[in-house]
């Protein structure tokens, strides 16, 4: 099976997409509670965060090149560890694929389709994102790429066409609940951004070298598209009104209004919605898959895509409502995941760092091949 | 049993004959000695023998032997001579000295009589003494002699003196013997010698060159391929004068084996993928690959995908186009279609004129065909589903007007709208089977009665014939065939998704499908190369840039010369110098 | 690959099989394009649904051919919720009841002064109910004012809601807000909200009284017309607190809308200051956005001084003095200013000593001298609103004067 291979577009277009899609779900109405009237200034305080974060994650990618960080594990603690750790890669991205898709399905529901059962939704969603990462990352990259250009023309035009609604004072006062405050609120947040963890898993197959600016660029990017739609969302219903929407993207959508004819508008932006929870269900879909067959050593990937969509789809269930799966994708996802991968990140770059002072007390001549024959 | 044989014959009514032809060969209830089929079989069996034996003696590449009756025997037994009429065997002898027998090997029909009489009969039987053996006279004792030497001067004084045909081959097998004959080229065999003369004189009825029909253009040359190979060819020539534009013959097929041209720049053309267009094609061991569409579904990537792969076309003007991009494109024997590979989705949607127009309207036509191919797809699915699932996107005076129109109609909208998307198929199919004769009744059947009456009869509603004409227009937008007829049969689907899930269900549809045409690769290129994955290249696929900015050939070609003008190609343009006039000046 | 495309086509067909849940038809469907609620008389509430006749509205040849009926059905019920209602009616509405294309929510003035914001609430979880819907207060029952019958200009019942409550870019007294600005106004701290106020047209003349009077000081209801349409739209319901808390009339909206940025354009007659009893008539429209300046006293007693630039065009001089003159363009500027600023006091009045609520939205300029949000919440704007000291300025420009350079006196 040849190596499937990610260019740079595609591999950014996903990556923005795998980051950003939070926005067209819940997690946003529950940062709003916590930012005030500043929220659209906590993902642009995660950027600086973001970048020193991939920067070393990309640091230890690029020490093994031709490897994903599954592999790295296992010659950096040893296979026992590095099954743990995988195995929390692996829950985490499945539990968190099960509970965003609980969100997207439901979200359906309530706004488009009120009889349909909801795991005919869901399952929909999940046929479509089983579907193309059976036929591999190298297509999921290239329809990320096509919709790409669609999902960011759709966006802005979504942001732009509630400009005759906006209200200035909506971003004041402010610093929200204070600096102080609000730094400690984009701290606790940061798993907001933890999706970059996909390239992670990627690198492999990536342009040579380009894995630091494909990071960067993605990071920022999508920081910048959380901050103008939590601004935009701020500037068409201020503060404490915009705390009562399940979705605050979609609650400007309905409330578009250009005469009497771009009225209830929602529909039209339907696309944008389904587009971007697909190519997101679809990439965590793929990280999970991959993980488990990088973990077990296997050369293939398929063999793991219809447990672990089943699992999905269960998972997707366990929360009894609407809110506890909202309350718990943004625990789940945003509070704590952080904490889960940026420990692994951490072990895995300290024992990096270790064993380089090793190797650069042992030989002088240990440079990059020596280092590399140790390995193989 | 016989209550079932009564059910059969209260079923059908009689009891069915038996088949005249013996269709027994495996059949074991029937003793094979005993009734009317016995003598059948035997025949039956005698002629597979038979034909067995002559497909060894062409297969074994049997060579010919030196004495004329058994040459003559064993060609008739391989064209079945006495039942065959078509072929002709002209005994003469040759006027030399002593005179020799000879035997006219050809078919009767693709051979050009007058080639036959002027260049082969007149100078063989006439003039064949006339210059007797001046050239030869250092070649030694020339006739008579049973010996190597003596034959080989023999023949080649026949083939370099005596025939002046323009194109004369030897021929040294009975394969060789029956293809050249097969061909419409006559062969001269002649006694004592083990070799044949072949001497083209084809002469078989062709089509002159017309204008295309498929892919008409108002700008731009009017010429169209026709069905010989070898017109087809010159017709790429005349437009490609370039030493390095190679033609290259391969056969394929096994039954009746196709003359299949590979043109390409060898200069330009990227040579991995000339062999790889070659090795697919040698491969192929196909029954009849008679035309390109055939021979399309052989070498595809994936014969299962949702689009062409390969890019059809019937106008050499864009043969020419893209060999000069690096492409290589294949013509067929007998054949209108050239095929161009690598195909892409953009290549799919362009045009020949697109080009030929200044840049902004082949740009702007370009971006009309794709909305008209959203509209094709998505539109009648796309209307049940805003009809039936999202009305609050509808604006609600036409949302009035809709459920106004739809009070007398009794079927629901999908029965409806596939009532007159199934009506537009079937007029569409008819238009093209329909006899030209009677065609202008189906206009009158097509809009009179489906559009005008069944509104009017209350069984589709007046907005779902806009909805339809609309999809028709955007379909016939489409500028490739095939690929018009992929979207054609998928619209039926969004049809269904719609119904089904609404714009959710064509959405995931979408994507799917989407995601399917990213996966296809037209001998290895991505299908949507230039911009997933992301090429370097001209800007000449979502939109046709202006002519001066088309500096380099398609990157995923690969071909060997990147560049194909310089950064600055209209001379002309004097280059802008520090103290020329400022803006506006002058 | 194939095996997965098999088993997907068996799932979706399998699907299909199921049925399509959601899958309506637009002719079994009752297209509701105005909702009334009121306090209930044999139950909570009584709804009133304005249902437009498709067949009617969609006219064409059928309509042309017969006689032209009504293009709405109004149908009322009493029942503990709108949702409840909206199942009610099911008993005799023959379609599904849909409500997704209702541009207007009616309020009777009654429930509005006390529950507004408990029936409010009712319809914002509503999918169907939308930032862009109008909330209108109905100068009585709202049930009484949609059974005024069809609309006359516009034969869609949708569009008329949609012509009508958009008017207000040409007329003053038409508040702008949606249900969307409404909603940010009556739950953010510093700010009343403000509905439009519609009223069946008026049963009897008023006494005859043909002294002056501005256009705008009347609140829909009451306008002194005749003819046309059956329901009025003018001034403007306050909600504050839940619960509208008063109306403003015509000439007060327009000033609220001013100091909001909501203004457009209108037309003002004043009195003439050189010849009492003649009066000139002026085009005003904005010409900047408002300047709002807010201070807060060390005591904590707020200070604002709004600035509103307006310019415009003279209609007419009845009294032909030639105030076209660029000299004495300025009379008839204060004079038009004078106008506006004892509305404005007016208005100032009624929202600070008789509805203690900040119905012009001026503590959104006072939450961006905070820095926190607590520290605005502290501040209680809304207890701190009637005391506080505010000043409504004008500025007119008169910059065209019509086709009239100078008028001829009579002879």
């Amino acid at each position: 099976m040849a190596s499937p291979r990610l260019g740079f577009n595609e591999a950014v277009a996903l990556t923005v997409i795998f980051l950003s899609v939070k926005v067209m779900i819940s997690h946003l109405a529950l940062m709003f509670p916590l930012g005030l009237s500043a929220t659209w200034m906590i993902p642009l305080m995660h950027l600086p965060v973001g970048l020193i974060g991939f920067a070393v994650l990309a640091w230890l990618l690029n020490q093994f090149p031709g490897r994903t960080i599954i592999e790295i594990g296992e010659e950096l603690v040893g296979p026992a560890l590095n099954i743990f750790f995988a195995l929390v890669i692996y829950v985490f991205f499945t539990g968190g694929s099960a509970l965003v898709l609980r969100q997207s399905a439901e979200f359906m529901l309530t706004d488009f389709f009120p009889d349909t059962p909801i795991s005919v939704v869901a399952a929909t969603y999940m046929v479509g994102a089983a579907l193309i990462v059976y036929l591999g990352l190298e297509t999921l990259g290239r329809v990320a790429r096509i919709a790409f250009p669609f999902l960011i023309i759709g966006l802005a035009l979504l942001i732009l066409l509630t400009a005759n609604l906006w209200q200035p004072h909506g971003i004041y006062p402010l610093w929200g609940p204070g600096i102080l405050e609000l730094s400690w609120v984009a701290l606790s947040t940061l798993g907001v951004g933890v999706e970059i963890f996909f390239l992670a898993l990627a690198a492999p197959y990536l342009p040579q070298g380009r894995l630091l600016p494909i990071g960067l660029i993605s990071v920022l990017a999508a920081g910048l598209v959380v901050a103008a739609v939590i601004l935009a969302s701020l500037l068409v219903f201020p503060y404490p009104v915009v705390q009562e929407w399940t979705l605050p993207v979609f609650a400007i959508t309905r409330a578009i209004e250009w005469g009497g004819f771009f009225v209830r508008m929602e529909t039209l932006f339907l696309p944008l919605w389904v587009f971007s929870a697909l190519l997101a269900h679809a990439t965590a879909l793929y990280l999970s898959v991959a993980t488990a067959a990088r973990a077990l050593k296997l050369p293939y990937h398929r063999p793991f895509i219809l447990p672990t969509v089943v699992l999905i789809l269960a998972a997707a269930f366990v929360p009894p409502n609407f809110p506890a799966a909202m309350d718990w994708g943004f625990a789940f996802l945003v509070r704590w995941s952080f904490i889960f991968l940026g420990v692994i990140v951490a072990v895995l770059v300290a024992a990096a760092l270790l064993r380089k002072r090793q190797q650069g007390k042992g030989g002088k001549t240990g440079r990059r091949p020596g280092r590399r024959t140790n390995h193989t | 049993m016989s209550w079932a044989r009564t059910l059969a014959r209260l079923l059908v009514f009689r009891e069915p004959e038996e088949p005249r032809y013996a269709f027994t060969a495996g059949r074991k209830d029937r003793p094979r000695e005993r009734g009317p089929g016995a003598d059948a079989v035997e025949d039956k069996k005698n002629k597979l023998r038979e034909g067995q034996r002559v497909d060894n003696l062409l297969e074994q590449d049997r060579l010919l032997s030196t004495g004329l009756d058994e040459n003559e025997r064993l060609l008739r037994q391989v064209f079945r001579h006495p039942e065959n009429k078509d072929l002709v065997l002209r005994p003469f002898s040759l006027s030399t000295d002593p005179p020799r027998r000879a035997l006219l090997v050809f078919l009767d029909g693709p051979t050009d009589k007058t080639v036959q009489n002027l260049a082969i009969l007149q100078p063989l039987m006439l003039l064949a003494g006339l210059r007797l053996d001046r050239d030869l006279d250092g070649e030694g004792p020339v006739p008579g002699a049973g010996d190597e030497t003596a034959r080989e001067a023999l023949l080649n004084r026949i083939q370099e003196t005596l025939l002046p045909g323009n194109e004369v081959t030897t021929a040294a097998s009975f394969k060789d013997v029956a293809s050249e004959v097969l061909a419409g080229n006559t062969v001269l065999l002649v006694d004592g010698l083990d070799r044949a003369l072949s001497v083209e004189t084809k002469g078989w009825a062709t089509r002159g060159v017309g204008t295309p029909r498929a892919e008409a253009v108002i700008r731009g040359p009017q010429e169209a391929f026709t069905e010989q190979v070898r017109i087809n060819v010159t017709l790429v020539r005349k437009i490609l004068r370039r030493s390095s534009l190679v033609t290259d013959f391969v056969k394929v097929g096994q039954m009746s084996s196709y003359q299949c041209a590979v043109l390409y720049l060898d200069d330009i053309a990227n040579p991995d993928l000339v062999a790889e267009v070659r090795r697919r094609l040698e491969s192929i061991k196909a029954d009849y690959v008679n035309e390109s569409g055939i021979l399309e579904q052989f070498i595809e990537d994936a014969p299962r995908g949702l689009a062409p792969q390969v890019l059809a076309t019937e106008r050499p003007d864009r043969v020419a186009a893209a060999l000069v991009e690096g492409r290589v494109a294949i013509l067929l024997d007998g054949n209108p279609w050239a095929l161009i590979i690598p195909a892409t989705f953009f290549s799919l949607m362009h045009a020949a004129e697109d080009a030929y127009v200044r840049w902004p309207f082949g740009s702007f036509a370009r971006l009309i065909r794709y909305v008209g191919l959203g509209l094709a797809l998505l539109l009648p699915g796309s209307y049940v589903a805003l009809v039936t699932y999202h009305q609050e996107f509808i604006p609600t005076d036409l949302l009035l007007a809709f459920t106004g129109a739809r009070e007398q109609v009794p079927f629901p909208t999908v029965v409806e709208v596939l009532l007159m998307e199934v009506a537009f198929e079937l007029i569409r199919e008819a238009g093209i089977r329909i006899p030209g004769t009677v065609g202008t009744t189906l206009g009158i059947v097509g809009a009179l009665i489906l559009g005008q009456a069944a509104v009017a009869a209350n069984i589709v509603s007046p907005i779902l014939i806009v909805i339809v004409a609309l999809t028709a227009l955007g379909s016939f937008t489409i500028p490739n065939y095939p690929f018009s007829l992929s979207v054609r049969t998928l619209r039926f689907a969004y049809i269904a998704l719609g119904s089904f899930l609404g714009l959710f269900g064509i959405m995931v549809g979408l994507f799917v499908h989407l995601a399917l045409l990213a996966r296809l690769t037209s001998f290895g290129v991505p299908f949507f190369a230039p911009v997933a994955p992301v090429t370097r290249g001209a800007p000449d696929h979502l939109w046709r840039g202006p002519v001066w900015e088309q500096e380099c050939r398609p990157d995923y070609v690969d071909p060997l010369r990147r560049r194909r003008q310089p950064r600055v190609s209209r001379g002309w343009v004097r280059a802008r110098k520090k103290d020329d006039e400022e803006p506006g000046g002058r | 690959m194939r095996p997965v495309i098999k088993v997907a086509v068996i799932v979706l067909a399998l699907l299909f099989l199921a049925g399509c849940w959601d899958y309506q038809e637009p002719d079994q469907t009752a297209w509701v394009t105005a909702i009334g609620v009121d306090r209930g008389r044999e139950n909570l509430v009584t709804v009133t649904l304005q249902v437009a006749v498709a067949a009617q509205v969609a006219g064409g040849e059928a309509g042309a051919a017969g006689s032209p009926g009504e293009t709405t059905v109004v149908v009322s019920m009493e029942a503990p919720s709108i949702p409840s209602a909206v199942e009610l009616a099911h008993a005799w509405v023959s379609r599904r009841v849909d409500l997704s294309h209702a541009r207007v929510v009616i309020f009777g003035r009654e429930l509005a002064e006390t529950d507004f914001e408990r029936f409010l609430m009712l319809l914002t979880r509503d999918r169907f109910f939308r930032p862009s819907t109008k909330v209108l207060v109905a100068n009585g029952r709202a049930e009484t004012l949609l059974r005024q019958g069809d609309p006359v200009l516009e034969i869609s019942p949708a569009l008329y809601w949609t012509q009508q409550t958009g008017a207000w870019d040409v007329a003053e007294f038409i508040p702008r807000d949606g249900f969307g600005p409404i909603i940010v106004d009556t739950k953010s701290p510093g700010a009343a909200a403000l509905a439009i106020l519609a009223g069946p047209e008026r049963e009897e003349d008023s006494p005859p009284d043909p002294a002056y009077k501005p256009e705008g000081s009347h609140v829909g209801g009451t306008v002194p017309r005749r003819g046309g349409a059956k329901i009025d739209i003018m001034g403007g319901a306050v909600i504050s607190g839940g619960r509208v808390v008063g109306v403003l009339n015509g000439d007060e909206t327009g000033i609220v809308k001013m100091v909001r940025g909501d203004f457009r354009q209108t037309t003002k007659t004043v009195e003439d200051p050189l010849h009492p009893g003649y009066f000139i008539v002026v085009e005003v429209v904005l010409r900047e956005p408002p300047r709002v300046d807010v201070r807060i006293d060390d005591d904590g007693t707020p200070r604002a001084a709004v600035r509103i630039m307006l310019e415009g065009d003279i209609h007419s001089i009845q009294s032909g003095e030639h105030y076209e003159r660029p000299e004495r363009v300025p009379i008839v500027e204060r004079a038009v200013e004078e106008s506006f600023r004892s509305d404005a006091r007016a208005a100032l009045d009624k929202a600070q000593h008789e509805f203690g609520a900040d119905v012009f939205g001026i503590g959104y300029h006072a939450k961006r001298l905070f820095p926190t949000w607590p520290a605005w919440e502290e501040f209680a704007w809304d207890e701190k609103f009637p005391d506080a000291e505010i000043s409504i300025d004008f500025d007119f420009r008169v910059r065209r004067i019509g086709l009239m350079r100078e008028t001829v006196p009579l002879r």
